[in-house]
């Protein structure tokens, strides 16, 4: 589905590194991918790195909202790495933005689990 | 094609099926389109995230699972705006049903929210058994 992931294992948490587009086709790709992630800890403190994503739409913004409260769940919770002007807009526009702790890098984002 | 008078000699049209994996085909369309207009980037992509959104809305929600359908998408313009039309084969709605997409607070209308907040100006209609159609316009600077 055009999707991929590269899934690192730190400290005290973990980052998932998604390239491609995220849309209606892949979004279940992504979901089923960071349910085996989140599945497999304890506490579910994820960084998801979006900085390759070239294009986001509704459902999966939808399935961002899904995983945070799946990571809150599991003890955990769920930052996003993006320094996109163009997703940030989409954010912006959605509400989104008060939602979801982000951050323009996966270093920025990793010393808030410090 | 409504809403431009003059622009048939612009009209582009394709025929997707209503499956998912034909989105990227849309879009490829959508900029494909603009690049001959003086659009930037940044507009070219707020009218891709528009126009998937309408298809998106149409491939989720105006057939039955597993229903076999088409969108048809054209796409016009004239010396001041530019035009795409999402439309459906699908069971389409009435106003009064509470099935347009006018609420923010699930995914579709998300979407329908990017559309309208992403496009300047936005029309739907709908009948039941005929469809629905969202034509979506955008200005053409000068």
């Amino acid at each position: 589905m055009d999707l991929s992931f590269e899934i690192s294992k730190k400290d005290n948490h973990i980052v998932m590194a998604v390239t491609g587009e995220i849309d209606l086709y892949s979004v279940k790709q992504l979901k089923e991918s960071v349910t085996q992630v989140i599945e497999q800890e304890r506490e579910a403190r994820i960084i998801m790195d979006l900085n390759n994503v070239k294009y986001i739409d509704s459902t999966g913004l939808g399935i961002l909202i899904g995983i945070k409260r799946r990571c809150a769940e599991k003890a955990g919770e769920l930052s996003l790495v993006f320094d996109s002007e163009r997703i940030a807009n989409l954010f912006n526009i959605t509400g989104l933005h008060n939602v979801f702790a982000i951050y323009k890098t996966v270093d920025e984002a990793a010393a808030k689990f410090q | 094609m409504t809403g431009i008078t003059g622009a048939q000699q612009s009209l582009v049209e394709i025929r997707v099926p209503n499956q998912p994996e034909f989105l990227r085909v849309v879009r490829l369309l959508v900029s494909g389109y603009m690049s001959r207009l003086p659009f930037n980037i940044e507009e070219v992509e707020n009218v891709k995230v528009a126009v998937s959104e309408a298809c998106n809305n149409a491939m989720q929600y105006a057939f039955a699972p597993d229903e076999q359908g088409s969108l048809t998408i054209r796409c016009w313009h004239d010396q001041d705006r530019l035009a795409f039309e999402v439309s459906d084969t699908g069971k389409g709605f009435e106003a009064s049903d509470g099935a347009a997409p006018d609420s923010a607070n699930d995914e579709r209308g998300l979407g329908f929210l990017l559309i309208q907040t992403l496009m300047d100006d936005v029309q739907v209609s709908a009948q039941p058994g005929t469809g629905t159609t969202v034509t979506m316009f955008k200005s053409l600077k000068g």
